[in-house]
Order: C-alpha cells, then sequence, then structure tokens
C-alpha cells in the first residue's frame, strides 16, 4: 500500500517538525523564566505562573498538543512498534535545532547518539507502517 | 530506592499509557483524510473512547512522575532508565496489541533506545 505509506511518512514528518518547533518554543521561553527557586510547591507554581504567561511558552504548549494530535492520528493506522521509534527522529531534529538556534554545544557522545538513532530510524523506516501491510509487502504478493 | 520505584514508574505508566492509546485509537477508527468531517468524526470517537483517555491519563502520570524524579536525581541519571521505555513498549505491543516485529524493526528498535541514551547522558 504505498499511499498509506506516504501519508504515513508525511504526517510522521509534520508531527517531528511539530515537536522541534515546540520544544524550541518551550525552550527558549522557559530560559527567560528562569530555574525555580526552589522545589517546593510554592517555588514551582511561581515558575508555572510566569511560564503560562510567556508567549514562547505558550505557543510551544499550542504546538505540543498539535503534536499530540498527529501521534494519536498515526496510531489509528500504523503500529505502536513503529511510530514510537520513528518519532524518535524527535530527539535528533531538537539537538540540531538547539545548536543551530539557540547555539548549544552538541558533545561527541551526543553526536554518536544522534548518528545511532538515525540508523535506527532507519532500519525500522524499512518495515511497512502497519503489521498488515508489512506482511503483504514482505511476502511480495501483489496488491488486489 | 526511592528513584527507582519513581523510574519503575514512569516506564510502567509511559508503556502501557502508549499501548491504551494504541488501542483507544485503533477502534476510533483510521484518520482516512484531513477533512474536517472525518477529523470531527475520529476526534470525538477518540476523545470519547475509555482506552483513549486512560492512556492520555497514564501519560499525564508518568510525565508529572519524571518531574518528580527529575527534582531527585539529575538529568542525565535518569535518562538512561526511561530509554528502555520503548523496549519495554515493544514488548508489550508484540503480546498485548499483536504486533508483528520483524528482526529489522527489533533491531531498529534497540539502537534507537541505546542512541536516545547516549543524547541523554551526555
Amino acid at each position: 500500500m504505498p499511499s498509506r505509506r506516504l501519508k504515513t511518512l508525511v504526517v510522521l514528518a509534520l508531527a517531528i517538525l511539530t515537536n522541534g518547533a515546540g520544544n524550541l518554543c518551550l525552550s527558549y521561553g522557559m530560559k527567560s523564566v528562569g530555574a525555580p527557586g526552589a522545589w517546593t510547591p510554592p517555588g514551582l507554581w511561581d515558575v508555572i505562573g510566569t511560564g503560562l504567561s510567556s508567549a514562547p511558552v505558550i505557543a510551544g504548549g499550542v504546538l505540543m498538543l498539535i503534536f499530540f494530535a498527529l501521534f494519536l492520528s498515526l496510531l489509528s493506522w500504523a503500529d505502536l512498534t513503529y511510530v514510537l521509534p520513528m518519532i524518535s527522529s524527535c530527539f535528533v531534529v531538537s539537538a540540531l535545532l538547539g545548536h543551530l538556534v539557540l547555539g548549544e554545544q552538541i558533545s561527541l557522545v551526543r553526536c554518536v547518539g544522534i548518528a545511532l538513532v538515525s540508523i535506527g530510524v532507519l532500519l525500522v523506516g524499512r518495515t511497512g507502517p502497519s503489521s498488515d501491510a508489512s506482511s503483504s509487502r514482505l511476502s511480495g504478493s501483489p496488491a488486489p | 530506592m526511592i528513584t527507582a520505584l519513581l523510574v519503575a514508574i514512569i516506564v510502567v505508566c509511559f508503556s502501557f499509557g502508549d499501548i491504551a492509546l494504541t488501542r483507544g485509537m485503533k477502534q476510533a477508527g483510521e484518520v482516512s483524510s484531513l477533512r474536517l468531517a472525518v477529523l470531527d468524526e475520529v476526534g470525538g470517537r477518540a476523545i470519547r473512547s475509555p482506552l483513549v483517555l486512560l492512556g492520555g491519563a497514564l501519560q499525564i502520570v508518568a510525565f508529572v512522575t519524571y518531574l518528580l524524579a527529575l527534582s531527585r536525581r539529575d538529568l542525565s541519571y535518569l535518562f538512561p532508565l526511561t530509554a528502555t521505555s520503548d523496549i519495554v513498549t515493544t514488548f508489550a505491543a508484540r503480546y498485548l496489541l499483536r504486533e508483528r516485529v520483524t528482526p529489522t524493526r527489533w533491531a531498529g528498535v534497540v539502537i534507537v533506545s541505546i542512541g536516545i541514551a547516549l543524547i541523554s547522558a551526555s
């Protein structure tokens, strides 16, 4: 089913980009809010209150909600064991965005991690998005 | 000891939350197109599905527990442990959702999990 495969990849790409942009907004916004003075309920409440009045944090939250809706849509037709590792590309995109936009350093260990996630994602991507589709593809039976 | 308990709660809630969400969404039906009528119909069924609600609640519990654990331990100490939740989820999906996990997919899941652990540990 090539059309379903294409649909899966398009929605995956949208979800990963939304997640990356959301993380970027949240990270940028929360840095200006600052760390909690104390890990106590009033200290945390302060941070939450300030965070919720910051435009980048609100934008980040909205993007994360859109990401969750896209994730649920994927689960409506694709395998969880396919979607979960594929969604891990978020880690790569977030690390790259953090480096390019926020100027965060990427250590050697983190580079190796990014490479491993990329290899794993390519491997999982070779299996079809859903069990029924992948079994018919592997057995080579032509679609009716 | 308490940290180990918190990590166990995080892994179990994330994994079974995902399992519940997947089963709920399969029941709600495929998002077959981006037409508003389809989104409204599937979305409406999803929001009223007990499994989707349970899955969402478990994810929230996992996230709050994660924040609690973070206040006790450094992120780099916790994340290699929570990265194993993908492997637990794959096992659970194989038996509870009867998904076909081919050797290629298993290899991919394990390599991705090691990668996540490295990214988060550094």
